[in-house]
């Protein structure tokens, strides 16, 4: 019985023309999808469908071997080339049964359902600046610090700083796709794709298999990144972005809508400077996010700190302090630099100490340090790479360094 | 009736001897020509008779045969004119020299009798005079190129009528004469580094690549001195020898273009436009010629805007650079051309340029920076040693000279002893030329020993920052000249951490692009 009205759910999921908002018309009107398939055309009239598509849907629903995209599916489900989690499913998310346009049916890879907790969405441009990629960078190791997962697009820019950075820093993250699984766009994430999955992430989408790619699909993907997350930030965002559609399912959702400011000067930000002006909350630290949550459920999610939960395999109990900060919680790091008494407790030596102050003002090429500090650059190339490796710092494009923070 | 003349033709660099025989038989009057001539020798036929008239003799009216043997080389050029001429001439017996000498005789004739500079003339005659002969006869043109060459006798005359002079007057040996003295040119002309402002790290990869002749690769935002540093680059090279010279000049006679000028007086700095054909670029033609690399042999090849270059013109350039020399196979011959270049090449990071700019904004896609950087292939970017970012300029950077004002003068003594340093430690090598970038694996093995803590730091540096494992040797080869700079035996960590930063493409990329 079971079996049969998912595979009518993935069926009609997989119709032309039939939106979640329809499904979920249609499904009101008939109870069960297997109901659906069965309504006559005047009742598909009933629910609001136009008689041209009515009498299309009607005679679709009737052609012979309409069963064979399903169970391809379904064949893919059994070998475990991903799952199908439709409506009527236990880990279908709780938190995406609050959109009135939520997808009857999701696929996914990697571990499910994603683990409770602090989700947050971390959307930006494909056209990051280094401001921007830094800001994300930033930003996401305080919010993964705490334990919180990320939820972004897998496109290149922005999203890809936030996937890539939350996997360095051991997190949780989850990919929302434009299209099915049959694709992987961008072609250069698909590294990233197969990380996002081996490493306790999830990829997820509404599209069945065979649906490539389509510029549609991707203002409909950021629904689910906003329906999965608590908080949406917006990274760095022109006026046309994508992130702003985002920010408004978000705001339209009852999200969260973070923005991170700019210069005034950078029209890649005036979208992200929009939303602010609209009310979305500033954001200059992790910590400007969090104070929105908290408390913060234990870190339990946290890799690397010792008796690691899989959070597929045992979802634990979301055991909620009620009050007080929790111990475990620690300062997350802000975009401010280091103060003083941090650098003077590194073991570094006295010039890789100047050096690494210096750096921690923001990016400096070869060139300007070996003139503000009176250094040769034989020198300094020695400190750098040895600061570089001990990670401290890194390098950016153009023969620039900055503190590693 | 039968008379036999030396001439020589060039094949490729080197030069075979032509006998030039003329046979005159009775008969309907006819001019024939065997021999394998192309059409420039064919239309000799032409001008000789047009000469030989308008320098007072009489064209014989009989059957005249040339044969221009050996059979198979095929001819080409006009540097057979003097020659056929003169057979021709003793054939009719209009000329009854006393006695005929070995002698080579080269020169293009002009209708009125005048003799013409040849191409090539250079390598002729060092070439034959490297086989034992030991008589020339050349156009006056020719000689400010050949007068440096250490050969028997050099004659040299401006028309038909004074070789005929020479001859009948029995052909008196010229004072041996020592050959000329030779300079290379005081101010060449290069960019002075100490006019390039900013940019210490992109000079010292410059004095880098010159110390131990690696190939260089500036990635820039426009406006950021590339061009102008890459002009620098033959200013701080070793001095201009005239060993280096003669080789070099060899190739550029060949291409013609040291009629007027004589001897290249500096270090040939060529740049192509990048709209450059492979042939072009590496040689080619219908009867192979040499192309922009071996023009550049001894000197620097120029690459602007690396990756607008055609993909099949960068390929052709990856074995002439491992060798040193390109091999060209044509339907009509095939010649190898010395081609033993400095590569330096620049090119933006993305194709509008300001990728990495403190203050501009790059507007380019992911896809498009991949595609512009994947023009430069692999296997290419794998031949150049050191790779450097070039950081964009403040106004005021531009406005005053920073702290670093060298002059290419100090950089070049620097450079000069890097380079001795090498000519000692690689002697006994047998190897084409003795400097670090051309070590083989093996020598490598020998030569650029690190010590333990050099060689732990290059371990790291690879894994942490994502080197790619080519790097490894190509890191160990700058090491050594920088340790060679420093005048130090050993090569120390310091030396490999500098020589990581001159690695810039092969960093993983790890800001999103």
């Amino acid at each position: 019985m079971m079996v049969a009205e998912r595979r009518a759910w993935i069926f009609l999921n997989q119709i032309a023309d039939l939106g979640p908002m329809r499904f979920h018309r249609l499904l009101h009107a008939a109870q069960s999808a297997e109901a659906i398939l069965k309504m006559s055309v005047l009742e598909l009239q009933q629910a609001q469908v136009s008689d041209q598509v009515a009498q299309a849907w009607f005679e679709a629903f009737r052609k012979s071997g309409i069963w064979k995209a399903a169970d391809a599916e379904l064949d893919y489900e059994i070998q475990r080339k991903f799952r199908i989690v439709t409506e009527i499913d236990a880990d279908y998310p709780e938190r995406l049964k609050e959109l009135s346009d939520r997808p009857p049916v999701l696929y996914v890879k990697g571990h499910w359902p994603v683990p409770e907790g602090v989700v947050i969405g971390l959307v930006g441009t494909r056209r990051a600046s280094s401001y921007g990629l830094r800001a994300a960078e930033v930003l996401t190791e305080g919010l993964v610090g705490q334990g919180v997962v990320t939820v972004s697009g897998l496109a290149i820019g922005i999203d890809t700083q936030v996937h890539r950075t939350t996997l360095n820093k051991e997190g949780i993250t989850v990919a929302a796709l434009g299209h099915g699984f049959g694709f992987l766009y961008p072609k250069e994430n698909r590294r990233l794709a197969e990380e996002i999955v081996d490493r306790k992430g999830a990829l997820v989408t509404e599209f069945a298999y065979q649906s490539p790619a389509e510029s549609h699909h991707f203002p409909r993907r950021n629904r689910i990144i906003s329906g999965l997350s608590r908080g949406i930030v917006v990274i760095e965002a022109g006026n046309h972005s994508g992130a702003l559609i985002t920010a408004r399912y978000a705001a339209e959702q009852g999200r969260d809508v973070f923005a991170v400011p700019a210069s005034i000067f950078q029209g890649s930000h005036s979208g992200a400077h929009r939303l602010i002006k609209e009310g979305a909350k500033l954001v200059e630290s992790a910590e400007d996010i969090l104070e929105e949550y908290k408390p913060l459920p234990p870190l339990w999610g946290k890799v690397g700190m010792g008796g690691v939960v899989d959070p597929c395999m045992n979802p634990p109990p979301p055991s909620r302090q009620t009050s007080g900060e929790s111990p475990a919680v620690r300062r997350p790091p802000s975009l401010s630099t280091r103060g003083e008494e941090a650098i003077e407790s590194l073991d570094l030596s006295a010039f890789e100490k100047k050096v690494y102050e210096k750096l921690s003002a923001g990016p400096f090429s070869v060139d300007d340090l070996a003139e503000q500090l009176q250094s040769p650059f034989d020198q300094l190339a020695s400190t750098l790479l040895s600061l570089e490796l001990k990670g401290f710092i890194k390098n950016l494009p153009g023969q620039r360094y900055v503190a590693n923070n | 009736m039968l008379a036999k003349v030396e001439s020589a033709c060039l094949m490729g660099m080197d030069a075979a001897k032509v006998h030039v025989e003329v046979s005159l038989a009775r008969g309907l009057p006819c001019f024939s020509m065997v021999g394998l001539p192309d059409a420039a020798v064919r239309e000799a036929k032409d001008r000789v008779v047009a000469a030989i008239r308008n320098t007072g003799f009489e064209f014989p009216s009989r059957r005249v045969t040339v044969n221009l043997a050996p059979a198979e080389i095929k001819k080409e050029g006009s540097a057979f004119d003097l020659a056929i001429a003169l057979g021709i001439l003793l054939a009719s017996e209009a000329l009854k020299p006393p006695l005929w000498p070995r002698c080579v005789w080269l020169g293009e004739l002009a209708l009125d009798g005048a003799l013409r500079p040849i191409r090539g003339a250079l390598p002729i005659v060092h070439s034959l005079a490297s086989k034992g002969w030991a008589s020339f006869v050349i156009p006056e043109a020719n000689v400010p190129e050949v007068s440096f060459l250490d050969v028997g006798a050099l004659h040299s005359f401006s028309s038909l009528r004074d070789v005929v002079a020479w001859i009948n007057s029995g052909m008196p040996v010229s004072e041996q004469r020592p050959p000329a003295p030779w300079r290379p040119a005081d101010k060449p002309g290069w960019v002075d580094l100490a006019e390039v402002k900013g940019q210490t790290v992109a000079k010292r990869a410059l004095e880098v690549a010159a110390a131990g002749n690696h190939n260089l690769l500036f990635v820039g935002c426009p406006g950021t001195g590339k061009s102008m540093l890459a002009h620098a680059l033959p200013g701080i090279m070793p001095p201009w020898t005239l060993e280096e010279t003669l080789d070099a000049s060899r190739v550029h006679s060949i291409a013609g273009e040291t009629l007027h000028q004589g001897l290249l007086s500096s270090r040939p700095f060529r740049s192509p436009h990048h709209s450059v054909s492979s042939a072009a670029l590496v040689g080619g033609g219908d009867v192979p010629s040499p192309g922009e690399i071996s023009l550049a042999h001894r000197g620097v090849l120029f690459l602007d805007e690396l990756p607008e270059f055609r993909r099949d013109a960068l390929e052709a350039l990856r074995q002439p650079m491992e060798e040193g020399v390109i091999h060209i196979q044509r339907s009509r011959g095939r010649a190898s051309f010395p081609a033993d270049f400095q590569l330096i090449a620049a090119m933006n990071p993305c194709p509008c340029g300001n990728l990495g700019h403190p203050k501009k904004e790059c507007g380019c896609s992911n896809q498009r920076i991949q595609k512009y950087s994947a023009k430069v292939s692999a296997p290419l970017l794998d031949r150049i040693d050191l790779h450097v970012t070039l950081p964009a300029l403040q106004v005021d950077e531009l406005l005053e000279a920073g702290p670093n004002t060298e002059t290419s003068d100090i950089v070049r003594r620097r450079v000069a002893q890097a380079r001795e340093i090498q000519r000692r430690r690689y002697q006994d090598e047998n190897h084409r030329d003795t400097s670090n970038a051309r070590l083989s694996r093996a020598q490598l093995k020998r030569f650029c020993h690190l010590e333990p803590d050099a060689r732990d730091l290059l371990k790291q540096a690879i894994d942490k920052l994502g080197l790619s494992a080519r790097a490894f040797d190509r890191i160990r080869k700058v090491s050594r000249t920088i340790a060679d700079l420093e005048k130090s035996e050993t090569i120390q960590a310091r030396h490999v951490a500098e020589a990581v930063h001159y690695r810039a493409l092969d960093r993983e990329p790890r800001w999103g692009f």
